[in-house]
């Protein structure tokens, strides 16, 4: 029951949260929700038996990549969003036509998922996520380090000022 | 229903020892850079001034609490827990003992021992930021906004070889577990030293303990705060009791920090060259563990009032070409001597 009880309070914190990121005027705030958005899904991902994604996520998201967030929306001095007084109706159609849309394939997808009947037990999940990563999909792994390496040296030719 | 109990009571008793070190440090803090700088420091209340905090801890209570007008009413209020309760949260991750025989049951001294207890403490420590963070921007004042600028820089960029420097540690135990990481360290080392990681990964441990003085925001890696050039950096706004919170969230932040130097590097709860079974290993555990632990305690003291403070392109510089370059050092030789299998 407790199992349940703790999913259904994460599920509907994650919502409301994600909710809040998209629909708040104060990027601060929106900056936040994420950050309990994160923790919530990282609650979540702990009750699947996948303690390594739930502390990735926190370490990754709320540790790293939301503080940058926070640290870009202060460094601009991002102030509450003024609305809009234009109307757009065209624009307004077809927001709720792609939102149906695409609740339309959500649905879809979860309909044609086929769920497995009870959770497979892996006696140390870790190792074995370790050991897929080094044999199974080392090259799709070895192909995202290279992207992310030439995405650094990316970021460091941009922002370099002159070439000495 | 009495697991529960079990586990309510070591979270309380957790709680209550953490807050009474806190005030026990703050004290000794004053009456250390007394004795460093050779003066007396606060002897007035209490035999050897001892119940100093008490009095301070009265006086932050009756203060006036000021919230400025300019300030973001939320943010500001909410900033303090953020910095507190990261640092109370992570120690549920620590061994601070091995297990004490009650009522018929083996209580294991530790709040949760999860598989990924390493991977969630460097998570929480990530997420004290938060509270520097808004701390400074919600004031709406330029030297508090500074300081909260800081702040953020600096734990990105020592997160980094902080969680670098903790690889080798989890790859010569082969586990996120805390519990794990001290059993590993049972035994001796070439046959006199005790077997702690400390000795092979010496590198590693001198990179995690800066980079623990940096996370904790300590002398002399203060910057967020810098009194001679942001008045108290993120902090200034605040009065009362929410100052007081943000100064146990420094002392809570140095406990756990040191009680992690003590689990990582030091062996844990253990003797060095054997520990005894039972209740009395139990007892035994706690006392060797706070032992450790004060020494570390006293050192972040001892450093506080014996250097100064870096200049801002100095920590970054520092932080970036110096630590990051040693903790990858640290990862190839703990690595080629584990291929050796020398340890």
């Amino acid at each position: 029951m407790l199992p349940v009880i703790l999913f259904y309070t994460m599920a509907f914190i994650a919502l409301l949260f994600s909710m809040v990121v998209i629909l708040h005027k104060n990027p601060v705030t929106s900056a936040m929700s994420l950050v309990v958005l994160v923790c919530s899904l990282a609650v979540i991902f702990f009750q699947l038996d996948a303690p390594f994604i739930a502390a990735i996520q926190i370490v990754v998201y709320a540790g790293a990549i939301i503080v940058l967030f926070l640290f870009v929306i202060m460094l601009l001095n991002l102030r509450a969003e003024v609305e809009e007084p234009e109307d757009r109706p065209l624009q307004k159609y077809l927001s709720y036509i792609s939102f149906f849309a695409f609740l339309v394939v959500i649905s879809g997808v979860v309909r044609l998922t086929t769920f497995l009947p009870e959770r497979p037990m892996v006696p140390d999940p870790l190792r074995d996520l370790a050991y897929s990563l080094f044999s199974t999909y080392l090259f799709p792994f070895e192909a995202v380090t290279v992207l992310l390496m030439a995405a650094v040296v990316g970021a460091f030719i941009l922002t370099r000022k002159e070439w000495s | 229903m009495v697991e529960l109990l079990i586990l309510l009571v070591k979270v309380g008793v957790l709680i209550g020892g953490m807050l009474t070190i806190v005030a026990v440090m703050s004290w000794v803090e004053r009456r250390g850079s007394a004795m460093i700088q050779d003066r007396l420091g606060p002897n007035r209340v209490g035999p050897f001034g001892l119940f100093q905090p008490v009095a301070d801890g009265l006086k932050f209570i009756f203060k006036e609490e000021i919230i400025p007008s300019e300030a973001h009413k939320f943010y500001f209020l909410l900033s303090p827990l953020l910095v507190f309760v990261p640092a109370l949260t992570a120690f549920a991750f620590i061994p601070f003992g091995s297990s004490l025989p009650v009522l018929g049951r083996d209580v294991p001294l530790i709040i949760s021992d999860v598989s990924v207890g390493m991977l969630l403490i460097l998570g929480l420590s990530g997420l004290s930021v938060y509270g520097l963070v808004l701390a400074g921007w919600a004031s709406s004042n330029k030297y508090s906004f500074m300081g909260g600028i800081r702040s953020s820089a600096q734990m990105i960029s020592y997160e980094l070889a902080m969680t670098l420097s903790v690889l080798t540690v989890l790859m010569t135990t082969g586990s996120f577990r805390l519990t794990e990481v001290v059993s590993s360290q049972q035994g001796t080392l070439f046959g006199f030293l005790p077997n702690w990681n400390v000795f092979p990964q010496f590198i590693g441990f001198c990179v995690f303990l800066v980079t623990a003085f940096a996370e904790t925001n300590r002398l002399p890696f203060d910057l967020p705060e810098a009194e001679a050039e942001l008045v108290a950096g993120y902090f200034t706004e605040y009065s009362s009791m929410k100052f007081a919170l943000f100064y146990l969230g420094e002392y809570a932040h140095m406990i756990t920090a040191s009680a992690l130097i003590v689990t990582l590097y030091f062996g844990g709860w253990q003797l060095p060259y054997g520990h005894p079974e039972g209740m009395l290993g139990g007892i035994l555990s706690l006392a060797v563990f706070a032992v450790k632990t004060s020494f570390f305690l006293w050192f972040f003291v001892w450093v506080r009032w014996t250097l100064p403070r870096f200049r801002y392109d100095q920590l970054m510089k520092m932080g970036w070409t110096l630590f990051i370059p040693l903790a990858f050092l640290n990862f190839l030789v703990v690595s080629a001597l584990l291929i050796l299998g020398v340890i």
